[in-house]
């Protein structure tokens, strides 16, 4: 059997696009590492939740992973490094994105990326009045006013 | 779209683990979904008199065993007698909170061997007030440290050592990009291995106290001991507004860049007793210090500090702008005082926390140092504060100076020590006093003697 740097998989994803990588970038991903082990990825594997353009930046995520792994615990350097690239590969999306991505991370499985997305979220909540945090991920306000002034009282140590 | 509202909780839990306690609070009223899907815990202490560890594990299992997305806004372990077989569960206690988005952090044990701070607790990107104490060392930081909401820091008994050359004291300031408010209770700077040089461009109230007769185990610690090889001291921090320094001088001040200073408490010690003397002078020069604070609006001397001034007196500088002085001189000679006085162009109010200084000898009612007290002529001093009066022909006599020469005095207040009978005396004889102002108003105080001794 070759390697796992040699072995290839296709990954196709619902929209029809598909994406050759190496077995290694394959078992970023959790699901497909299941899928490998249970000898069941012959030909492509279809991943129906995840759409040609997520898969694709995901795949860069986790292809970069591989390649510029730390090489220990204490390759202090190699952390830093990978952390820089992964605040500026966040940088390219917007909100929408994001939340795609955490969906399919999530759906597969890269506890990695799915950290990364949502703490790329939690900053976006910082700093930001509920009513902007509202506006900007479009929740809607179910509260009546006086439920809303009651939290607002309730955790008025927060708003001052 | 409500798109944030369409992630499953586990991931909304999993955003929320990221947040500060703060943060996650403001979730609360985005929508009835989000009411209840973070908990946030307002406060988690442990605070124990006893050395007995029991409880403690049970603790630190309840805090470990929360759900990820369980904020903490403050956390504090307070246990003074705490067993060294305890570090290892406060550390674990330690960095798991710090990733629950806490605010206040404080941890107060009493150090008796070998303890360190986990590195975590320096990559915490939530704590906004810190308190760390008491005996032990920081002596590294890790690489990537950075606190960036760190307002206020407190830090009782700590000391700071260096690692692969960095000093870190200077790195935890460097980590703080925030830190306003900086408290240094019974340290000992001159013990410190480090770079001699307290830098931060944001900082705004600085105290450094030393407390000499209280909360150590060992006296012999507070002697200054090691008395001449505390060479120097850089305060560059341009934004401070106030400082409170209680403290051994080094040799000198290199650097002192104290520029927006406002308001300044001094008291500097030479020694244990705090016996500054002429041969000092050859040895140490603070008035780097006292030239570098000369545009502040207040200024608090102790009777250290007077004595210290009175060894560097003709280096006194102008104080342009400093509107209040407040100084503890007792006994001492008031030869700084005057001094101090007639270099504030803009003095308003005098504050004496002690009681008048008047002549030592049998016929001498004002002492020689004040020189009849010419300073307060053309004085713009108006108001006049004496925390300590009893009323005697001596301290009269050093009123008819205050009141004869002030010509801008309105008001004198006093804290009278008398007792009732002679109240209605001690008022009389102060307003039959001649006054260069012509609108001085006179407010005593009387406490009686009677109950001062009874309580």
């Amino acid at each position: 059997m070759a390697s796992s740097s040699t072995n290839k998989f296709v990954l196709k994803s619902n929209d029809d696009v598909s994406f050759e990588v190496t077995e290694a970038v394959a078992r970023e991903f959790q699901v497909i590492a299941h899928i490998i082990d249970d000898d069941c990825a012959k030909k492509a594997i279809p991943l129906s939740n995840v759409t040609g353009e997520i898969l694709s930046k995901m795949i860069e995520y986790g292809k970069k992973h591989i390649e510029e792994a730390p090489v220990d615990e204490e390759d202090e350097e190699g952390k830093k490094k990978l952390q820089i690239w992964d605040e500026e590969f966040m940088k390219q999306f917007n909100m929408e994105i994001v939340f795609q991505l955490i969906l399919a991370s999530n759906y597969l499985n890269n506890k990695g990326l799915l950290d990364l997305t949502c703490c790329t979220v939690a900053d976006h909540i910082k700093d930001m009045t509920p009513d902007e945090v509202r506006t900007l991920f479009n929740v809607k306000n179910d509260y009546t006013t006086e439920e809303e002034e009651e939290i607002r009282k309730e955790n008025s140590w927060a708003f001052e | 779209m409500d798109r944030i509202s369409n992630l499953p909780d586990e991931i909304l839990c999993h955003i929320g683990s990221f947040l500060s306690a703060k943060d996650a609070a403001f979730t609360k009223v985005l929508s009835k979904r989000w009411r209840n899907l973070l908990t946030i815990i307002q406060a988690l202490y442990f605070h124990s008199m006893s050395n007995c560890g029991e409880g403690f594990k049970d603790f630190v299992d309840g805090v470990l065993a929360l759900p990820a997305s369980s904020r903490i806004n403050k956390f504090s372990i307070l246990w003074e007698y705490v067993d060294i077989d305890q570090y290892v569960h406060i550390n674990r206690c330690l960095c798991d909170v710090v990733k629950r988005g806490v605010l206040v952090l404080a941890l107060k044990i009493r150090e008796k061997e070998g303890y360190s701070l986990p590195l975590e607790v320096f990559t915490c990107k939530t704590v906004e007030k810190l308190t760390l104490g008491s005996g032990f060392t920081i002596d590294i930081l890790p690489n990537d440290a950075s606190l960036p909401a760190l307002k206020t820091l407190f830090l009782d008994s700590v000391r700071f050592s260096e690692f692969g050359g960095r000093c870190a004291f200077t790195a935890l300031l460097s980590a703080s990009p925030l830190l306003e408010e900086l408290v240094m209770d019974n340290i000992e700077l001159r013990r410190w291995k480090w770079s001699c040089i307290v830098s931060s461009p944001t900082l705004r109230r600085l105290t450094i106290r030393l407390d000499k007769w209280l909360t150590h185990d060992d006296f012999i610690a507070y002697c200054r001991g090691l008395a001449y090889d505390f060479d120097s001291i850089s305060l560059d921090l341009p934004g401070l507004t106030y400082l409170e320094y209680s403290d051994y001088v080094p040799k000198e001040y290199l650097i002192v860049n104290l520029n927006s200073l406002i308001e300044a408490k001094l008291d500097l010690c030479v020694d244990e007793d705090g016996v500054w003397n002429e041969r000092h002078a050859d040895d140490f020069n603070p008035m780097n210090l006292i030239n570098g604070i000369k545009n502040v609006e207040i200024l608090d001397i102790s009777l250290e500090t007077m004595m210290m001034l009175h060894v560097f007196l003709e280096g006194i500088p102008v104080f342009e702008k400093l509107s209040r002085v407040s100084v503890s001189p007792s006994e001492f000679c008031w030869s700084p005082l005057a001094r101090l006085i007639k270099n504030s162009p803009n003095l308003k109010t005098l504050i004496i926390k002690g009681h008048l200084h008047c002549g030592l000898q049998v016929n001498e009612w004002v002492c020689k140092c004040v020189s009849e007290y010419s300073f307060l002529v053309s004085c713009p001093l108006e108001v006049v504060q004496i925390a300590n009066y009893s009323g005697s022909i001596r301290e009269l006599e050093q009123m008819k100076h205050f009141f004869g020469k002030l010509s801008c005095l309105k008001l004198v207040r006093l804290c009278a020590y008398v007792s009732s009978s002679n109240e209605k005396r001690v008022m009389e004889d102060l307003l039959k006093l001649r006054k260069a102002s012509s609108n001085c108003k006179i407010e005593v105080k009387f406490i009686k003697l009677e109950s001062y001794f009874n309580t």
